[in-house]
């Protein structure tokens, strides 16, 4: 019953295949945010729609509750969740280092300090912060292990800024005298690997699924969205 | 408590799932959907595919099975599976075992034995 490109479906065969596309939805979403490459995830799902086409069967009668499949090939696919986490965590950091780095001396300014080097130095202060933090906390807490990517509790971002800004406001000569030198270098180190990061994470998070089903095309992508 | 053949047979099969997709794929390489067929052709029951595909990802990634993807002609892609070196000897130490230990279950329930406790 899969759809091919070109045929119109009956009403029923519409549905079936809408709700086919809606699971399969769900689960390469479960599964790409648990850090499955997102080529596998489009295979599997080609393979699961091939089989229920075959099966004529509606997909939770077939493979179950879609949290329930999921976390059976998460076990069984060996997703690389450690690897995601970090380049997420390094993602995210620089991102906040560098939204920080813009909103810091809007809050405490320092008229008498001027030019690129306040810029520079902020921001390579920030990143080494964020980076600090999070590697400790993903580390030390054990976090990574049976998490889900990206997944980071809410009150670990709340802790996060309170605990920014307590230490840039008590700081404030220190974050000032971050030196050029330092700062260019690990804006050098930083930037670009966040960039190799952010792509190397776009591409592994896109979920190309093989064969010509027309109702399999437009699955989302998992955390990043579309 | 009256106990259904065929719910009685699907939860036996469940301890021996893993080994019994290898021992399908014995007979030559298959996509899901055909080794489910498999199981209901030899008169089991079929599997669903959420219990068949996490237990064949699993032997992908043991590298007991081999999987090919077959662009359809036509129809959707097939995924075939076919048992590997490391496949076949595990599949052959598994049927060893059971070989061993089916009799004495057998024994074990026979009608004979039963009849034999309750005299």
């Amino acid at each position: 019953m899969t759809l091919e490109s070109g045929t119109s479906p009956t009403p029923g065969a519409a549905d079936s295949l809408h709700r086919r596309r809606v699971y399969f939805e769900q689960l390469t979403k479960l599964l790409v945010a648990a850090g499955v490459d997102g080529d596998e995830v489009g295979r599997l799902v080609a393979e699961l729609d091939a089989h229920l086409a075959d099966a004529d069967a509606d997909p939770v009668d077939e493979l179950g509750p879609v949290g329930e499949l999921a976390a059976s090939l998460r076990s069984s696919l060996g997703s690389r969740r450690f690897v995601s986490y970090l380049v997420g965590s390094l993602v995210f950091a620089v991102a906040f280092a560098l939204a920080l780095g813009t909103l810091l001396p809007l809050l405490w300014p320092r008229p008498d300090v001027d030019g690129p080097v306040i810029w520079v130095g902020l921001v390579a202060y920030m990143t080494a912060f964020a980076l600090g933090f999070i590697l400790l906390w993903g580390f030390g807490g054990g976090s990574m292990r049976g998490r889900r990517a990206f997944e980071i509790p809410k009150v670990w971002f709340a802790v996060f800024v309170v605990a920014t800004g307590a230490v840039s406001a008590t700081t404030q000569d220190l974050l000032w005298s971050v030196s050029t030198s330092t700062a260019v270098t690990t804006l050098v180190v930083s930037v670009p690997v966040a960039v190799v990061a952010l792509v190397w994470l776009v591409r592994r998070t896109r979920v190309r699924v093989p064969g010509n089903a027309t109702h399999l095309r437009r699955l989302r992508w998992g955390p990043l969205g579309r | 408590v009256a106990a259904d053949s065929d719910d009685l047979a699907a939860r036996w099969l469940k301890g021996l799932m893993e080994a019994c997709v290898l021992a399908v794929l014995r007979s030559g390489p298959a996509y899901g959907y055909e080794i489910a067929r498999r199981f209901e052709l030899i008169g089991l029951p079929k599997p669903k595919g959420g219990t068949l595909y996490p237990i064949l990802a699993r032997h992908e990634r043991d590298q007991l099975v081999e999987a090919t993807w077959v662009e359809g002609e036509g129809g959707p892609g097939r995924k075939y599976y076919v048992l590997t070196p490391a496949g076949q000897r595990h599949v052959e130490a598994i049927i060893h075992e059971w070989e061993r230990f089916a009799p004495r279950v057998s024994g074990l329930l026979s009608p004979k034995d039963i009849e034999k406790e309750s005299a």
